[in-house]
């Protein structure tokens, strides 16, 4: 019964985790790659190479990099828009589900860095790199208000009872050594094997707060309401594995293939509530898993007017090792890169993806394109952009649950209770990414 | 010692010569000779092998590492020779390459043709060897254009080139066009050889909004005033807000020109993907054919053709057979909305129609003969016989038989399981259960069918078609009446929306009446056309046997439809009769008609009524033809070089359900002053009414639009359009009640005035711009951005190849990449945003609280809809 109970404390926690967006509240945001050219590409990369932040994808893309020393720095920038309706009901009796409650609209950013340095004697070639990358990201913002059925006929705006906000905070990072060899059996056909060692470090807070205005404390009466707050401090701690591999089929084809095998981080969890009372904080141990990718691709360069690379990746992800309610996934990934005169690149990407769902609402697939191209700013120095637009739209339960603002003389008809799965919330989100990064090689 | 010299002189000439490099075949190790760095020898080598086949010496300078100076260098020391790697498919391919586009972008309308004519294209046929029908078949090919090639060719005239063809008498020269990429003058080396094409096809995208308010009715008695709950619709209940994208994944193979052979798996949006199914149910699902056709010299140059799975039989003008899942009205057969006549592979996205099995023809400048014979499981609407509320399998009757009510194209193809347990949590909720639901290949279909075609001269035929469905386990039954409506309508206060337009719902084919019992459908018809001088006659005769004699024509109901195409160089003339009674009820029918069958009975209009909204998938989906008898005429005419009349048609007919009486006019004027500039106009008008001047449903649509469109450089394209529409309806009453009050006497307890006030006169307007710019042969962009203002007035566009229809107000735009990556493979991805506001009149306060008719109000929804598509085509 206890392991029961603490099972249940362990789960309920773990849904508080979120990231950029409120979905994602197991496993953060996935931060895919840090090469802004690989964003625009569709986060193609699996057979990659062409930029050194492609390895995170595949450790072995490091022996297909053109110079021999190869250094980038990567920024990125994340617009989430997060519009949450319930359902409604129309003069039919169908319900009508876009009557929008909530609208948050946020901006969050993260950096990389890597570097990488090959040794070769024309047959056999060695790199060695160094990569810092956040892997999951947890930053999330939410407001939300709260206010009562009064006045809402007179074209006005009613009174605000609650304000209610979620903010998280934090990463985890990856402090990577990745190596690759290479063997190239003549000019055109080589083979590359990568691996990428990954040390795992993260922390994460957040915050779920829900407080009066003093409005409702005048109309419930003073000393009837108290404000809500819980707050936890995650730590993640593990290591992290990525094998791959490359071949150079022949001078147009190249195929890749990377493996990361479950990754399990310890996870140590502080957590303090206040309600009514202030609770004593509670400290918990528990696990967090980075569920097993497989990932394959090509790199196909055709003959074209403008000289073109086409790549396309699928990947699958084994989010049932995290939990039997989760679906595993598939994403495909297609990019392709033209050069539009000499030195200025056009690429543009598609990918789909699904997030892992749960038993309730299954896999929610979302679909991306993106754009982007490259500058260079001075020998051996280039500036890469991307843009991605990516949208979903999912059911889930109400953040604040409504019971909770069930108090006499704040509603005049009403009488709030919660919803359940039977009248869930719908979230339609919209994710614009920004990505720039500067490359150097020598 | 002159001549000395000029031979030592000549002598290192022609050495030089000799050891001058061939850019275009040369190895990399050859290139590194020549006096440059080794960069410079690897870019000039992976410019050839990346980027394209040098065509002059100038190329070397589209290269970064090569300046002025060194291509200067070495300039006597290469040669360019005319080389190419491509094979001769290779080189069709891209000779072709821009109606191998067009083609893939007309899919949406002319559903799985596209394969067909893609075939022609890359292969094309001995046009002196082909027969009436095999040009008839060609895109935009008239019946005159075909008989003007044929008699030539009757006259042992061989036809060699194009420009000979062009002067084939009574061949148009839109008709020369059309051919001229379809076809070679003389024999080709066979080409024995295998050829693959692989598509890949992703489109994730909203729902329709027709589609949506079907599947969003919450299933709730009319008076219970419990929490209403967004699961107790289909749309909660099956989680649609997250609907799984629509994919498609097609292979097709072809050795040469005999064997053909394609599989096509792909699933609708919402519906369980590839994989999520097993591996018995995605074979369940996936369409598949294997095909011999071959030239039987030993009978007479007969063309055989064999077909194992899925095929496609069209014949006539469509009364009889044509089996597709897709409705195109003003369908004549003629330009662009053509029938491919005959048998014909078929990996369309057409499922509910499709037909598997075994099928073959023979066919010579005489005669044709067709045998199809098709096996499979269909999705129909099953009566809950027993009343338990579960439709399953004890709801059948005496013989062991469902009761099924008509077939059904599903929006969203749910499992059988999956409705019931729907269907089981819906009931939960009410006092009426649902007696009425669409069931996944519930329907044992065996159909057998065949056609005789005599034609003793050229250009003239006489078809004999028919076919027999036998349903082995279940029986169309169609009830009485008096119990029908009750069938269909939940709530006995909707049963005034059971109309006399649904008298066409009453009058569907039955297998099991009072009179009769059988397990089949039986439609035979006779078709036929002529050519008399630049006319071209043609109309086809069916009849469904339901009482009458077997044998005897004329006492069963029928339809017909009678057409005239009449062809000069600059001008055409289409005029069409139909009638086809209420009673013809052929689902395979898709013959002309303005609207589909169902439409603006119950199951269109109030859905919300039903006693399952999931049925108004049999009007939101049909494909065949509603009950009408009319005229109609369409001309073409190219008045000069500046002014051309495009498609304007005129549509007279009656609706034979509640005859209601239409005419419908369009007329598309082109203005061009110059080449480069076209000014449209078009002007469109509908008007419907009964002979009843008293009756409300009178309406007429007006609508006018004005597009210029800029022919720019390099095939570019710059396109402006506004439109105003004003539409005149007839008044709904709950929309026209008192201004001040929707209550009588202004009291909120009486009863909605429903007083007809006046008509409901409805304006809206449209703008949009759009714009090709092509970057280069291979690299196409296409956007588009359009506004609109509806007020109620519903507004239609054509992306790219879909339509849209848009509703009160908004803002859209969207953008189409095409891009031929190389020889083999093509990208097209598109992208579409859609911002609007609707409005809707909700009744509600609080989620959990039960509705009173004081909370109601309308209530402005801003919506936001995104689509994306991707389509891959790999082409071996």
């Amino acid at each position: 019964m206890k392991k029961i109970s603490l099972l249940i404390v362990i789960a309920s926690l773990i849904i508080n985790i979120c990231a950029y967006s409120l979905f994602e509240d197991q496993s953060g945001n996935y931060i895919h790659s840090f090469s802004a050219r690989t964003s625009a590409m569709g986060t193609t990369g699996a057979a990659g190479g062409q930029s050194l932040f492609d390895s995170s994808i595949n450790p072995s893309n490091l022996s297909f990099l053109e110079r021999d020393f190869n250094a980038d720095l990567s920024l990125n920038f994340v617009n989430n828009e997060d519009d949450r309706s319930i359902p409604l009901y129309n003069f039919f009796d169908s319900y009508i589900d876009n009557a929008t409650y909530s609208n948050n609209s946020n901006i969050f950013n993260n950096t990389a860095v890597g570097a990488s340095y090959r040794l070769s004697n024309g047959t056999f070639g060695f790199t060695a790199g160094m990569m810092y990358r956040p892997i999951i990201d947890f930053s999330s913002i939410y407001d939300e208000q709260v206010r009562n059925d009064a006045s809402s006929d007179a074209d006005t705006y009613p009174p605000i009872l609650a304000k209610n906000a979620i903010k998280g905070e934090g990463s985890i990072d990856a402090y990577s050594l990745m190596l690759s060899s290479s063997y190239s059996f003549n000019e055109i056909n080589k083979l590359a094997l990568g691996l990428e060692l990954a040390f795992l470090d993260g922390s994460q807070d957040y915050k779920k707060t829900i407080n009066w205005t003093e409005f409702a404390h005048t109309a419930a009466g003073q000393g009837v309401l108290n404000d809500s707050l819980y707050k936890a401090n995650y730590n993640y701690d593990g290591l992290m594995f990525k094998l791959g591999a490359n071949y150079n089929l022949n001078r147009r084809l190249r195929l890749g293939f990377a493996f990361q095998p479950k990754a399990t981080l310890d996870m140590t969890v502080k957590s303090h509530k206040e309600f009514d009372i202030i609770y004593p904080e509670e400290k918990l141990e528990g696990d967090y898993i980075l569920p097993t990718s497989i990932r394959w691709g090509l790199t196909y360069l055709p003959r074209n007017p403008f000289k073109t690379t086409f790549q396309m990746d699928m990947e699958y992800k084994k989010y049932s090792e995290i939990s039997k309610f989760y679906d595993d996934t598939y994403a495909v990934f297609v990019g392709m890169e033209h050069y539009i005169g000499r030195a200025m690149p056009l690429r543009l990407g598609f990918k789909h993806e699904q997030s892992f769902g749960n038993a309730e609402i299954g896999a929610i697939s979302m679909p991306t394109v993106s754009a982007g191209t490259a500058f260079p700013i001075a020998k051996n120095l280039v500036l890469n952009i991307s843009g991605e637009f990516s949208t979903r739209t999912y059911e889930c339960l109400d953040l604040f649950h409504d019971s909770f603002y069930d108090h006499n003389g704040l509603w005049r008809t009403i009488k709030p209770k919660d919803r359940g799965w039977e009248n869930p919330d719908k979230v339609e989100e919209q994710f614009l990414k920004v990505q720039t990064n500067l490359s150097y090689t020598w | 010692m002159k001549r000395l010299l000029f031979t030592i002189i000549f002598a290192a000439v022609c050495i030089l010569n000799a050891i001058q490099i061939d850019l275009n075949t040369a190895s990399l190790q050859e290139i590194k000779t020549l006096p440059i760095s080794e960069q410079q020898a690897k870019d000039i080598y992976e410019y050839r092998y990346y980027t394209a086949f040098y065509k002059s010496i100038y190329d070397l300078r589209k290269i970064p590492s090569i300046d002025q100076e060194t291509m200067l260098k070495l300039r006597p020391l290469v040669e360019i020779s005319h080389y190419t790697d491509l094979d001769d498919t290779e080189l069709r391919r891209e000779e072709i390459y821009y109606l191998l586009e067009r083609l893939g972008s007309s899919e949406g309308t002319q559903e799985g043709f596209a394969d067909v004519w893609e075939d022609y294209l890359m292969t094309p046929h001995n046009v002196n060897k082909m027969s009436y029908n095999d040009i008839l078949n060609l895109p935009n090919v008239s019946p005159i254009d075909a008989a003007a090639v044929i008699k030539r060719i009757a006259l042992q005239d061989t036809i060699i080139d194009y420009r000979n063809l062009r002067s084939t008498s009574g061949l148009s020269h839109y008709g020369a066009t059309n051919i001229r990429n379809y076809v070679f003058y003389h024999e080709q080396p066979a080409q024995q050889k295998l050829f693959i094409n692989y598509q890949l096809r992703y489109e994730d995208k909203v729902f329709e909004d027709d589609t949506k308010t079907l599947y969003k009715e919450i299933f709730r008695d009319k008076n219970d005033a419990s929490v209403r709950e967004s699961d107790h619709s289909y749309w909660g209940y099956f989680n649609l807000s997250q609907a799984s994208p629509a994919v498609s994944n097609k292979i097709r193979l072809r050795y040469g020109n005999d064997f053909k052979a394609g599989i096509l798996y792909s699933n609708q949006k919402g519906e369980s993907t590839f994989t999520e199914n097993t591996f018995a149910d995605n074979l369940d699902d996936a369409k598949y054919y294997a095909a011999y056709e071959s030239q039987l010299d030993f009978l007479g140059n007969t063309r055989f053709k064999a077909y194992l799975g899925n095929y496609r039989v069209t014949f006539g003008e469509g009364l009889v057979m044509e089996n597709t899942d897709y409705y195109s009205s003003r369908k004549t057969g003629y330009g662009f909305s053509k029938r491919i006549l005959g048998l014909t592979e078929d990996l369309s996205r057409t499922d509910e129609y499709a037909l598997k099995g075994a099928a073959f023809s023979l066919e010579n400048k005489y005669s044709s003969f067709t045998f199809y014979y098709s096996q499979d499981k269909k999705d129909a609407v099953i009566y809950d016989l027993n009343g338990d509320g579960i439709i399953d399998s004890n709801d059948k009757d005496e013989d062991g038989k469902y009761q099924a009510v008509s077939y059904v194209t599903s929006s969203v193809r749910f499992d059988n399981d999956d409705l019931r347990g729907a269907e089981a949590y819906f009931n939960e909720n009410l006092s009426k259960k649902i007696n009425l639901a669409p069931r996944k290949d519930i329907l044992d279909e065996t159909i057998i069918g065949g056609r005789w075609e005599i034609s003793p001269i050229v250009g003239t035929h006489v078809g004999f078609s028919g076919y027999q469905a036998v349903y082995d386990n279940a029986h169309f039954v169609v009830f009485d009446q008096a119990d029908i409506a009750e069938q269909f309508i939940r709530d006995s206060a909707d049963l005034g929306k059971w109309n006399m337009q649904s008298s066409e719902i009453q009058n569907m084919y039955a297998t099991k009446t009072d009179s009769y019992k059988r397990n089949y459908r039986q439609v035979v018809g006779i078709d036929w056309r002529t050519n008399i001088g630049n006319t071209s006659f043609s109309g086809e005769y069916a009849e469904l046997s339901v009482e009458g004699g077997t044998m005897k024509i004329g006492d069963d109901p029928s339809a017909i439809v009678l057409s005239s195409f009449t062809q000069f160089e600059n001008f055409n003339f289409i005029s069409l009769f139909r009638n086809y009674d209420l009673g013809f009820d052929n689902p395979y029918s898709r013959a002309f008609s303005e609207h589909e069958k169902f439409d603006d009975t119950v199951l269109d209009k109030n859905p919300h009524t039903l006693t399952n909204p999931l049925i108004a998938d049999m009007f939101l989906n049909s494909a065949q033809a509603q009950a009408e008898r009319g005229v109609y005429f369409e001309t073409r005419y190219r008045i000069n070089n500046y002014l051309t009349l495009n498609r304007t048609y005129l549509d007279i007919w009656e609706r034979l359900s509640d005859g209601r009486r239409s005419v419908r006019f369009q007329g598309d004027l082109d203005y061009r002053p110059i080449y480069a500039l076209s000014l449209r106009t078009k002007y469109k008008n509908q008007v419907n009414r009964y002979d009843d001047d008293a009756d409300r449903g009178v309406s007429k649509t007006n609508e006018t639009a004005g597009i210029v469109t800029a022919y720019l450089s390099n095939r570019d394209r710059l396109q402006f359009e506004y439109r105003y529409t004003k539409v005149w309806g007839p008044p709904y009453p709950y929309l026209t009640n008192n201004a001040e009050s929707p209550y009588v006497d202004d009291d909120p307890s009486s009863n909605y005035d429903t007083t007809v006030q006046s008509q409901v006169l409805m304006k809206g307007d449209f703008l949009k711009i759009d714009f090709t710019h092509n970057v280069n042969d291979n690299l196409r962009f296409r956007t588009g951005l359009g506004f609109w203002n509806g007020h109620g007035v519903s507004h239609w566009d054509w992306e790219d190849m879909e339509i849209d229809f848009m509703g009160m107000q908004g803002l859209k735009y969207w953008v189409l990449l095409q891009n031929k990556i190389a020889n083999n493979l093509y990208v097209s991805m598109r992208f579409r945003a859609k911002h609007y506001k609707t409005k809707e009149l909700e009744m509600r306060a609080w989620w959990n609280e039960p509705v009173t008719d004081n909370e109601a109000y309308f209530r402005n929804i801003n919506m936001d809809d995104y689509a994306v598509r991707l389509q891959l085509d790999w082409r071996f």
